[in-house]
């Protein structure tokens, strides 16, 4: 049974569908997109702790689910929508909660991060994180799918069912607002 | 040009200082994050397996309540009690006495009736006499706010008719 990275994505689906396989199924699914999806919850929600708990929501999701995937979608656009989904939900319940530092004005990313034990970014890492995240949200992923994940504006469009021409305006806007923000700042 | 190359020459397009930042971004995760990952998320999936939430009782409105408790009246069990309870109404209603209507003949003329008080005085209380007294309006009548100069007057009117032994045991 192969278990590397290497396994295609119909090989994962099959083990899955079979009831004796399916918790090798779901192993070999997390070995290969694991990381990818929780970089990806990452850079939206920013902290580990939050990035932990909505990365296992979404695997959690796709094991309860994966035998209703029709594979009309690729796997792995199926599981970035998913994640995805899962990272907005949650980002919507932590500004509503009336406790959250995000309901601040005041709501500092720079303190957050320097905060986060599991942030060790220079200062310049520091500021571009402090740019995309004046950004709006479907600019944001745009951006994050297109700068950090290297995707295809096709496999983008799959992901956030937007058209191409639609996602090639979202990142442009998302790149030359980042610069601004730069030029403003005077980095 | 592969896919890097490509997204490379688009952002250097857009924005050059960006393009030219190092992609590295900062974040890290605890050691071994990845590697027990898996194991937390399927043992969560088997923890909510074997602890179901029971499924939630059906939400029925109103009317569908109503329409059940008419329908339970009519099994077998309640049929039998409702059946009696019914008959007994029916017996009840021929038979109970028709106390509401007036049956001339049965009825005491006052004369009658003030004959069979006084044949049968001692069989009635004094609190029984003295209330139907003072239902019908008569003289007697206590009120404490009565003038004494009204009793007064009364006594003296009276006094003649007082013979001598109830006049000394009322003094």
């Amino acid at each position: 049974m192969p278990t590397t990275k290497d396994i295609s994505d119909d090989q994962i689906i099959t083990l899955l569908c079979s009831d004796d396989q399916t918790e090798a199924g779901f192993r070999a699914l997390m070995q290969k997109y694991q990381e990818r999806l929780y970089w990806h919850i990452r850079r939206m929600v920013v902290e580990h702790e939050d990035a932990n708990d909505v990365t296992q929501n979404t695997f959690i999701k796709v094991y309860r689910n994966i035998k209703s995937f029709q594979g009309n979608s690729k796997l792995y656009t199926w599981l970035y929508r998913i994640a995805t989904n899962e990272a907005i939900t949650f980002l919507n319940k932590k500004k509503k909660k009336p406790t959250t530092s995000m309901d601040n004005e005041e709501y500092d990313l720079t303190n957050t991060l320097k905060a986060d034990e599991y942030f060790d970014g220079n200062e310049l890492q520091l500021n571009l994180k402090k740019a995309i995240s004046t950004l709006p949200q479907k600019q944001l992923q745009v951006f994050n799918l297109r700068y950090y994940d290297e995707m295809s504006y096709q496999e983008i469009s799959e992901i956030l069912d937007t058209s191409v021409g639609a996602l090639k305006a979202s990142y442009h806007h998302a790149v030359k607002k980042i610069e601004a923000y730069f030029k403003d700042s005077d980095l | 040009m592969n896919r890097h190359e490509e997204i490379q020459k688009e952002l250097k397009e857009l924005s050059s200082r960006l393009a030219d930042t190092e992609k590295q971004e900062g974040f890290t995760v605890p050691v071994n994050y990845f590697e027990s990952l898996a194991d937390k998320v399927l043992e969560q999936v088997k923890n909510e397996t074997v602890a179901e939430p029971a499924p939630k009782p059906k939400q029925v409105s109103w009317f569908d309540q109503l329409a059940e408790s008419i329908v339970s009246l009519f099994q077998p069990q309640f049929a039998v009690a409702f059946a009696s309870l019914a008959l007994l109404l029916v017996a009840g209603v021929y038979l109970y006495p028709k106390s509401t209507t007036t049956n001339t003949e049965l009825a005491l003329t006052v004369d009658e009736a003030e004959y069979y008080l006084a044949e049968n005085l001692d069989d009635f209380d004094d609190e029984l006499l003295l209330e139907i007294g003072l239902d019908e309006g008569d003289d007697l009548y206590l009120d404490s706010e009565l003038e004494s100069e009204y009793i007064e007057e009364y006594l003296n009117e009276i006094i003649d008719e007082i013979d001598d032994s109830t006049l000394d045991d009322l003094l």
